[in-house]
């Protein structure tokens, strides 16, 4: 069962648990936590970063709550949380001696066959996902998997990474056009595409 | 009239797929119907992340999460450092500094405003001990953030600026932060910084001392450099400290802005 579903009032729940309410307070978790989670394993692009990463997430959710005003939504300032430990965690493992990372090689990245679901190719599917967005910058993965993976509106990732929401729109551009080149079967000539507008 | 439009950029087309494209955009897409392929490329990168499925933790490994999540108090204290104060009473130190900056900016600075600004490397060669390698130009030198070549002297004077370095241009607050989280290094060349030769030395000494007072720092700044986030000049100071969390030592980064030497980043390494 989703448990967001049974939020359907968060604004008390949230009340409840910056009184100090702790069943209140572990329900927002138990409901944020799946976001939150994914939003960490698709920027650190590995099960144990993102597990780290998560567990930071959550546990500054915790502590912070009780500065957490109202004026977005709580699951706005989470994404936030989960982002800004993901791009930690990403900054801690570049001082740390590094194996079995999914760098990319420069040769393309075949598309799954979406139409046909398939347990097996389901473990392909991520592998490629991980190898795709592990090319991209930090800055350029957390924007684009806040819109595509967790479908946050542009003005609401603006808020998120705190940037401008021209910038928004550039870094998933850049993200899309630079998995667009990775992906098998890109047709266009590189030297005909306008990045941006003059 | 469409002759007119430029082809649409790829900032364009994916801005359609969100349906966040404004007018001017969704006519230049509207004008050049061969910018379908390529917006059918884009799609499909996008398609292949949403196409995607995320692995759910297991049970128990959600509940680990919750668990210490839960174990955490609300608003732990932070041990208070010997000789250092509570963040509150730094919070408030820093606004009052900000407002008697701002009153000194609006009332007593007029006689700076409308004179040349020395340049960095002037100020160095005539009050402090500069590094042996500035050039009687007056230019700032160009050094790595590692080399710290800081005299006694001016190490000694809170207000010192030293040398000056570059940082560049940054989108935001977080592309600053992500640059400096290693290490402080010029990414522009002394001969092209309009940064460096437009900055106020005395703006430099003014909010490094107010950082140190501010935030009870024990040493001088070890670096200090400009930059400009989202079209505001900045300026950035290293200071070495004890951290906050373990008492390792450890870097302070704090960038303010050169008016009210208001706080835009400060982290510790």
């Amino acid at each position: 069962m989703n448990e967001v579903a049974d939020l359907h009032d968060e604004p008390r729940l949230i009340e409840a648990a910056q009184a100090g309410d702790q069943r209140a307070l572990e329900r927002l978790l138990r409901a944020h936590q799946p976001q939150i989670y994914a939003v960490c394993r698709r920027i650190t692009g590995s099960d144990s970063d993102a597990l780290d990463a998560a567990q930071e997430a959550l546990l500054a959710v915790t502590r912070s709550l009780k500065t957490f005003d109202g004026r977005a939504r709580l699951s706005t300032w989470c994404y936030r949380i989960a982002t800004n430990a993901s791009l930690d965690e990403l900054r801690r493992r570049k001082r740390r001696p590094v194996v079995g990372l999914p760098n990319h090689d420069g040769t393309d990245i075949e598309v799954p066959d979406l139409a046909t679901p398939d347990p097996a190719a389901e473990v392909t599917d991520r592998d490629a996902v991980d190898t795709a967005l592990a090319a991209l910058s930090p800055e350029f993965r957390a924007a684009v998997v806040l819109r595509d993976i967790c479908q946050v509106d542009y003005a609401e990732i603006a808020e998120i990474l705190e940037i401008p929401p021209g910038t928004v729109r550039s870094r998933i551009a850049r993200a899309r056009a630079q998995l667009a080149d990775l992906l098998d079967g890109n047709q266009t000539d590189p030297e005909e595409r306008q990045t941006s507008t003059p | 009239m469409t002759d007119h439009l430029p082809p649409p950029s790829d900032e364009d087309l994916s801005a359609a797929l969100d349906g966040e494209a404004d007018a001017e955009a969704q006519a230049r897409i509207d004008a050049h119907p061969v910018s379908s392929r390529r917006s059918a490329e884009l799609e499909a990168a996008s398609a292949f992340l949403r196409a995607s499925s995320v692995p759910s933790l297991d049970d128990e490994a959600a509940e680990r999460l919750v668990g210490e999540a839960l174990r955490a108090p609300l608003a732990p204290p932070r041990p208070a450092r010997s000789g250092q104060p509570a963040r509150w009473l730094v919070a408030a130190v820093i606004v009052v500094l900000v407002a008697v900056g701002l009153t000194l900016v609006w009332t007593g600075r007029d006689s700076g405003t409308d004179q040349a600004f020395d340049t960095v490397g002037n100020e160095i060669s005539a009050g402090t001990d500069a590094p042996a390698s500035a050039d009687e130009s007056g230019s700032a030198e160009l050094f790595d953030a590692g080399e710290a070549p800081h005299s006694e002297e001016a190490l000694a004077d809170t207000g010192s600026p030293g040398p000056l370095i570059d940082l560049g241009s940054f989108d935001s607050g977080d592309d600053l932060r992500e640059a400096l989280a290693d290490t402080m290094t010029a990414r522009v060349a002394t001969t092209d910084s309009a940064n460096l030769s437009g900055t106020d030395t005395r703006s430099v000494s003014r909010c490094a001392t107010q950082l140190a007072v501010a935030l009870d720092l024990p040493d001088p700044a070890l670096t200090t450099a400009v930059a400009v986030v989202d079209g505001t000049p900045v300026l950035v100071y290293e200071f070495a400290i004890e951290s906050f969390d373990d008492g390792q030592p450890t870097t302070l980064v704090a960038a303010v802005d050169t008016e009210a030497c208001a706080q835009v980043i400060v982290f510790e390494r």
